[in-house]
């Protein structure tokens, strides 16, 4: 927008202004994923999950619920959720083989209505935490 | 008003209205004639007299500068002689609180330090909120007093009054919460930190690798933000989701509807509105009348209704 066309009238010209400044060009459809290190592989599968609440909200209660994968790597795995969640929250799954792992959003978007798609890594989970749960949710 | 390469040779503007003739500031000033180099205009031991600052406004200049090392001791006669002396003019007062702002975010954003700014920000939301608050402010008379270039410390100075003053006319009337308020919109764009100048200040459209940069600011502010005690919940989407659009069509998360906090919605419509209304290196400012035509046209699909209602009414006052 370095030259503005001079027909413009004063509010498309801020529209387009915001356009640039403000609002968003189509989500790349790798959003989150640019530094992927390890090759990610489909693994759709319905999981136990635990979300606890995101930082900076921690008076919420942990959450059971269950949520939907799409793609499994070495390093992580996306999943679907019919809340938004934010960015360091963390999430435990329960894999089909009964362990417990756990996860940090890295990103997350909105996919539909209530449906929203987060991109997760693996960290490290206490090891007391395969032996019993972290806190004892609240339910949905 | 100081361009980056002033501010890279260590000087930083003062706006000359807070400078009052025989009190004492305590570091030297500095003057910028147009086409020469800065120079001493001032030492510290001798204080303005009335006919300096008479002499200052007849040339029309409207800044002086002082040494970034000598932040900290203007910040301070800010807050001890102009921000909390009853005498001086609401105008006057709400010119050093955006001083101070800028001075004391530039302080902390020179140090890398999200932390310190962080604990500046609740001091100064503090401020704010009770100077706006109090002398129940209307925006017709703070719209002029604000500068409208496009600097970062400018536009979260300005964004944090106006949140304010909106959160106010929406019905939150504790001090506590506006300045809650006013704390997370000085806060809102600290992820811009990590985004070059020189994509920030482009005079051309960002390339697709230079907007994945700029769309990464909501996130590393959250990020950095997240694990402060201190910090609502509210303060926090001020943050993460000043970008998002109620139809979806925003960033991060493209959140819509009761998804985005209602202190993000207020964030939105003031961080447009002062966007658009402050100058660019390669456009005038919108005048605010439309702009806020603008916003009312966005209404309902990227834009909070009763939000953009509120703020429309006290811009419509701006004449
Ligand atoms: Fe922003
Ligand atoms: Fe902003």
């Amino acid at each position: 927008m370095s030259q503005m066309n001079p027909e413009m009238s004063t509010c498309q010209s801020a529209a387009a202004v915001e356009h640039e400044f403000s609002l968003p060009i189509e989500t790349p459809a790798d959003e989150g994923h640019e530094d992927r290190r390890f090759p990610r592989f489909s693994f759709r599968s319905c999981l136990h999950a635990t979300v606890y609440p995101p930082p900076g909200k921690p008076e919420q209660d942990p959450r059971h619920c269950q949520v939907l994968t799409r793609d499994l790597s070495r390093g992580g795995m996306s999943l679907l959720h019919k809340e938004q969640l934010f960015p360091q929250q963390t999430i435990d799954v329960v894999l089909q083989d009964g362990l417990v792992r756990r996860l940090e959003v890295m990103w997350c978007r909105r996919m539909g209505a209530g449906c929203y798609s987060a991109g997760c890594r693996f960290i490290k989970l206490p090891d007391a935490a395969n032996a019993e749960p972290r806190d004892e949710p609240s339910g949905e | 008003m100081a361009g980056p390469s002033l501010q890279s040779q260590g000087y930083l503007p003062v706006a000359t209205a807070t400078l009052f003739p025989a009190t004492e500031i305590r570091c030297d000033l500095y003057l910028q004639r147009v086409g020469q180099a800065i120079e001493l205009y001032r030492s510290h031991q001798y204080p303005l007299e009335v006919a300096d600052l008479e002499r200052l406004k007849q040339h029309g200049i409207d800044h002086v500068y002082i040494r970034t090392g000598d932040a900290d001791i203007y910040r301070q006669y800010l807050c001890q002689q102009v921000l909390h002396e009853e005498s001086v003019p609401t105008e006057v007062r709400i010119t050093a609180l955006r001083e101070v702002t800028r001075v004391a975010f530039q302080d902390a954003m020179d140090a890398n330090d999200p932390y310190q700014a962080a604990d500046l920000a609740s001091d100064l939301g503090r401020e704010i909120a009770s100077l706006i608050a109090d002398q129940a402010v209307a925006l017709q008379e703070v719209f002029h007093i604000l500068e409208h270039d496009y600097y970062t410390f400018t536009h979260v100075c300005n964004v944090s009054t106006y949140c304010v003053m909106l959160a106010r006319d929406l019905g939150y009337s504790q001090e506590h919460e506006l300045a809650s308020v006013a704390t997370g919109a000085l806060l809102h764009d600290i992820g811009k930190r990590h985004v070059p100048a020189e994509i920030l200040n482009k005079p051309a459209k960002p390339t697709a690798e230079e907007w994945a940069i700029i769309r990464k600011h909501p996130v590393s502010g959250y990020q950095e933000l997240s694990k402060r005690s201190d910090l609502s919940w509210g303060q926090l989407m001020m943050v993460y989701q000043h970008h998002e659009r109620l139809d979806g069509s925003g960033y991060p998360s493209g959140a819509t509807g009761d998804d985005i906090h209602p202190w993000a919605k207020v964030c939105a419509v003031v961080d447009v509105f002062d966007a658009l209304t402050c100058s660019r290196p390669y456009r005038q400012p919108v005048p605010s009348g439309e702009v806020c035509d603008y916003l009312q046209q966005h209404t309902g699909t990227w834009f909070d209704r009763e939000v953009v209602a509120c703020w429309a009414q006290q811009v419509r006052n701006i004449g």
